[in-house]
């Protein structure tokens, strides 16, 4: 472990640009532009451990609930038009790195490519599920399914927010 | 255009004081208000200076000297122009349109003077419009103790009963039965353009709202922007409603929750219901509890696209405002409410059919 950690440097740098920068600047729009940087590092400090767990947790969520949406489907039998979603999530293991924005560890940026495909697969399947013949039944229960996917990705994003205590992060 | 690219070029940097306010800048504007009113004569740009125009919008005031059937009048005014890299994709022609019909109609608007379509005074499509008084403060309205908040909110309600009974084919915007779900269908191409990744939680909830939209009760002139920061007011009057880019034909029921969403909901001057109540009674016709649902979740979901639209304005470089760069983390909590609001949705639906 190395210290001071990034939190903690970040924390630092937002308290010093807070002490010796903003109190120089009139109220104008470099102002305002500091107050906003001033937020945005605030939210930084309390949510920068957070992004890796939450895609981990992301990934790992959608392909379980894919392929139980798939075998749902299977047994209606309905899955042959699901073939393209079936075969995209066996691939997802092979895939090469690709350099992503703001991202530095090999392992995250896979991690983070590996969330886009599986977000477009969620995409693909929501479609093919509005657009096929089920029992009321079976569609009622996989949307269920969907929705509260839905639910939990939406509550991940929050908390890699920072929006509620991280203790929840990697249980909720 | 060369003098549109420098012009375009010199207001990307919002944070730089502008320098652009000098006699050419005024001669053009008189030029342009001039050529709008051909009633008025020796129209005459001065006091010129800077005002706060919000975070998409250049905002200059002046006064506005002229001479109309052979006496000399005076008017205090305002310019707003586009900044590029705004977080909303908007028409000012249509903005200036809207404004032009309200004006002197009883609806409580700044009169339209004229528009600069083509970015002559400043190099952007720039409006200019009386200047009302009043502040605008969402901050100050919204930490009042009440004494001035809650008679304000009750003439808010009023105010947009008004609006919605105002006859908007007088406004240029067309509208059918289809414009509830046009609006719907405009905001997810909106999310679609500026995603950054496929979103399939918003995917959904934009599938959503296509398939259970409801009817208005009648289709109206919508604000589309109605909330504390975009009405004028003097101590507890209303004195103008402002910021007319996102009017549009569709439900009333959009705006009264739009003006209730929590981040600047006035529910602790008036309750919801009372404010739905007040806006009745004026009115003479409910909007629909079913409606109201409805529109919460539409305008949680038109958040999003705004806090997504602002955020990939600054990661693409279109802005350089920092108040954008973090917007999108403001979209989780918009999507939690949408899953709540479809429950209650759902209930009311539910109770309906029973």
């Amino acid at each position: 472990m190395q210290l001071p950690n990034p939190g903690s440097l970040i924390g630092t740098l937002r308290a010093n640009l807070k002490q010796s920068i903003l109190p120089e600047l009139k109220e104008s729009g470099a102002q305002r532009q500091l107050k906003a940087a001033l937020h945005l590092l605030g939210r930084l400090e309390k949510s920068w451990d957070l992004y890796a767990p939450q895609i981990i947790e992301d990934n790992l969520d959608i392909e379980q609930s894919l392929f139980t949406v798939l075998e749902q489907l299977k047994s209606e039998g309905v899955g042959d038009l699901f073939t393209a979603v079936s075969e995209g999530l066996s691939q997802l293991a092979q895939r090469e790195v690709m350099p992503i924005n703001g991202l530095n560890s090999p392992a995250l940026i896979l991690a983070a490519q590996h969330n886009m495909q599986l977000q477009q697969l969620v995409n693909d399947t929501q479609e093919i599920v509005d657009s096929v013949e089920l029992t009321a039944p079976r569609r009622v229960a996989i949307q269920t399914l969907l929705t509260e996917l839905y639910q939990r990705m939406v509550r991940r994003d929050a908390i890699a927010n920072g929006d509620y205590p991280p203790v929840n992060a990697i249980s909720a | 255009m060369p003098l549109v690219a420098k012009c375009c070029g010199f207001l990307r940097d919002s944070v730089k004081p502008m320098n652009v306010l000098n006699e050419q800048f005024a001669a053009r504007l008189a030029e342009v208000i001039q050529r709008n009113n051909p009633q008025m004569n020796a129209v005459v740009v001065t006091e010129l200076a800077r005002a706060f125009g919000g975070n998409a919008r250049l905002a200059v005031s002046f006064e506005l000297g002229f001479e109309q059937s052979g006496k000399v009048k005076n008017l205090p005014a305002i310019l707003l122009s586009q900044l590029p890299g705004g977080h909303v994709d908007s028409s000012t022609e249509d903005e200036y349109a809207v404004l032009r019909a309200l004006t002197g109609q009883g609806i409580a608007t700044p009169a339209a003077l004229a528009l600069d379509a083509e970015g002559y005074i400043t190099g952007a499509a720039t409006l200019i419009m009386e200047r009302v008084d009043g502040v605008a403060s969402a901050v100050g309205f919204l930490n009042d103790n009440g004494d001035n908040s809650q008679p304000l909110t009750k003439q808010l309600a009023t105010n947009t009963a008004d609006l919605h009974q105002f006859d908007w084919s007088a406004t240029g915007l067309s509208g059918s039965s289809d414009s509830p779900l046009m609006q719907v269908i405009e905001w997810e191409n909106t999310f679609h353009q500026h995603r950054r990744e496929p979103l399939p939680v918003m995917n959904y909830l934009f599938r959503w709202l296509k398939a259970n939209i409801p009817t208005p009760v009648r289709l109206s002139l919508v604000h589309g922007d109605l909330r504390p920061g975009n009405f004028l007011y003097q101590g507890d009057k209303i004195t103008a409603l402002l910021d007319w880019e996102m009017a549009h034909i569709g439900d009333p029921a959009e705006d009264i929750t739009w003006i209730y969403r929590e981040l600047w909901s006035p529910q602790r001057f008036l309750s919801f219901e009372d404010f739905v109540a007040s806006y009745t009674a004026h009115r003479g016709c409910h909007p629909g509890w079913k409606n109201l649902i409805f529109y919460r979740i539409f305008n949680e979901m038109k958040f999003a696209t705004i806090s997504l639209t602002a955020s990939t304005s600054v990661a693409t470089g279109q802005s350089d405002n920092m108040r954008h760069a973090d917007r999108a983390s403001k979209i989780p909590r918009c999507l939690e409410l949408c899953f709540s609001y479809i429950n209650e949705f759902n209930q009311v639906k539910d109770h309906a059919a029973a």
